[in-house]
């Protein structure tokens, strides 16, 4: 890793001010992380929408079951984005098979409950380990650091779905007057048009666009910090420095 | 560079360093007032209408008012900035200029909350510490607010104590005060790495210890009990 590269400030932090590293990271390149996103996405939600006449709620749990996936789509941007690099729409086109060889598989069955995945998401996806390094690793990483990425996880499913109940909110209060009752009555009804499965479930895939990328990189941000505690990484930029510094005035006087 | 360290300038003319603290750490403090809110209604529920009937609830109705609106802004101003959940956490509320909350603005950030709480539990406030720099939710940003960390209370004699001892050594060359601190955090954090990567930071170093491998680590060591002031 070029760590000299990367776009944010190296120190230990603790659990919780790296979860806010993270929220800034996913807040600062949110532009070309939402290009790759729904380029890539939204395609897929809306064709899940064809089961909307079969059942709204299998819909729904479909689109929670394939978190895993987006969450590659973010990292993805966010680990090009940490070392100055801005990835296109075509760039992730061409990164869409190398996702399968990062446990998708297992994340979408097994692992899916696994509440630490995005702090465990970096080791599978950018050091691309498996098998029993894979384990050691994460055993490593997870130390000490685990419980917080949990606790991040129930946080983020809070706000999660309280974006989600807002935004529902919001159609039910900005309704016309005339049919605001219906418009809630309808929102509430197993047995409901077509139209409503299809609006609440796109309102609860914008709030997993929401939410999503700030978890998966405060899950990053965890990973960082972990790895700066215990390979030193702001103590080797500094030593480069030091380093540089006397060569540089041993240099001069020598001339 | 990303960080989530700021700058402020005081009115006295001073910086000082903030680290801002964000929506999930502020989750979690909110979570631990609302059970202590929640423990104090659950008590006065209770007791109040047993003791006293009709007139026992009014009570119970006014203190359930009184505490959701005074509960914060009494803590923030009477207890540097925290609320108990806050406190808990190592956070506080102060003014984005530095200056520790007063009444007025603890007031405002507190009863703004009900619009931050619309349309259904703090939706808002969570979109609106999503999208600002300084996680300010809108009560924050009318108040004029920010919520940092307290730094860490000083250790005083413990102040590194986890240092390996080794005779001191003053460095062969001056160093600035950030180099000074990766060298003393070198030395403290050495027990944290593994031995190779510890050698491999110490080899980084040679031109400072002019020395090698287990040499230089020791050096360094040595440097960083001097830079503590052991001599």
């Amino acid at each position: 890793m070029q760590i000299n590269q990367l776009a944010v400030a190296l120190r230990p932090r603790n659990a919780h001010e790296a979860i806010d590293l993270g929220f800034m990271l996913a807040r600062a390149y949110w532009k070309s992380l939402y290009m790759i996103w729904f380029t890539l996405l939204l395609p897929l939600v809306i064709l899940l929408q064809f089961l909307e006449a079969y059942n709204a709620w299998i819909v729904a749990v479909i689109i929670w079951w394939f978190k895993p996936l987006y969450d590659r789509v973010a990292l993805f941007v966010y680990g090009r984005q940490v070392f100055g690099e801005t990835p296109t729409v075509r760039d992730a086109w061409r990164a869409i098979p190398g996702f399968f060889r990062t446990g998708l598989i297992a994340a979408l069955t097994y692992r899916r409950i696994d509440l630490a995945r995005s702090f465990n998401l970096p080791i599978f996806q950018l050091e691309g380990l498996r098998g029993a390094t894979r384990r050691a690793r994460q055993k490593i990483l997870n130390k000490n650091t685990r419980p917080k990425a949990v606790w991040l996880a129930i946080a983020c499913i809070h706000f999660e779905s309280i974006l989600a109940f807002s935004l529902i909110a919001i159609v039910y209060l900005m309704a016309p007057h005339t049919v605001q009752q219906q418009v809630g009555e309808m929102l509430l009804d197993n047995n409901a048009p077509l139209w409503v499965g299809l609006l609440t479930n796109m309102l609860y895939f914008m709030a997993i666009s929401i939410v999503e990328p700030f978890y998966v990189a405060a899950g990053f941000a965890l990973y960082l910090n972990r790895r700066t505690q215990i390979e030193g990484w702001d103590i080797e930029l500094v030593f480069h420095d030091i380093a540089g510094n006397i060569r540089s005035s041993e240099a001069s006087e020598a001339a | 560079m990303l960080d989530t360290r700021r700058a402020i300038e005081v009115p006295e003319g001073v910086t000082l360093d903030v680290r801002i603290a964000g929506l999930v750490v502020r989750f979690f403090a909110w979570n631990i007032d609302f059970l202590i809110r929640g423990a104090i209604y659950m008590v006065l529920a209770m007791s109040l209408p047993n003791l006293m009937g009709r007139f026992g609830l009014g009570i119970f109705l006014i203190a359930i008012f009184m505490l959701e609106w005074f509960y914060p802004v009494l803590f923030e101003v009477f207890n540097r900035g925290a609320t108990p959940g806050k406190r808990v956490m190592g956070i506080a509320v102060v003014q984005d200029n530095g200056v520790p909350v007063g009444w007025s603005a603890s007031v405002t950030r507190n009863l703004l909350r009900f619009a931050d709480f619309l349309p259904v539990f703090y939706g808002f406030g969570i979109a609106s510490m999503l999208i600002n720099r300084d996680f300010k939710r809108l009560g924050d940003l009318a108040a004029g607010t920010i919520v940092v960390y307290r730094s860490a209370p000083d250790k005083g004699s413990e102040l590194h104590a986890d240092l390996p001892l080794e005779s001191p050594l003053p460095p062969l060359y001056p160093l600035t005060l950030e180099q000074q601190r990766a060298v003393i955090a070198f030395a403290e954090r050495a027990s944290m790495l593994t031995p190779e990567r510890t050698l491999e930071l110490a080899n980084i170093a040679a031109p400072l210890t002019q020395a090698t491998n287990d040499t230089a680590v020791k050096r360094l060591f040595a440097i960083a009990n001097w830079l503590v002031g052991r001599r």
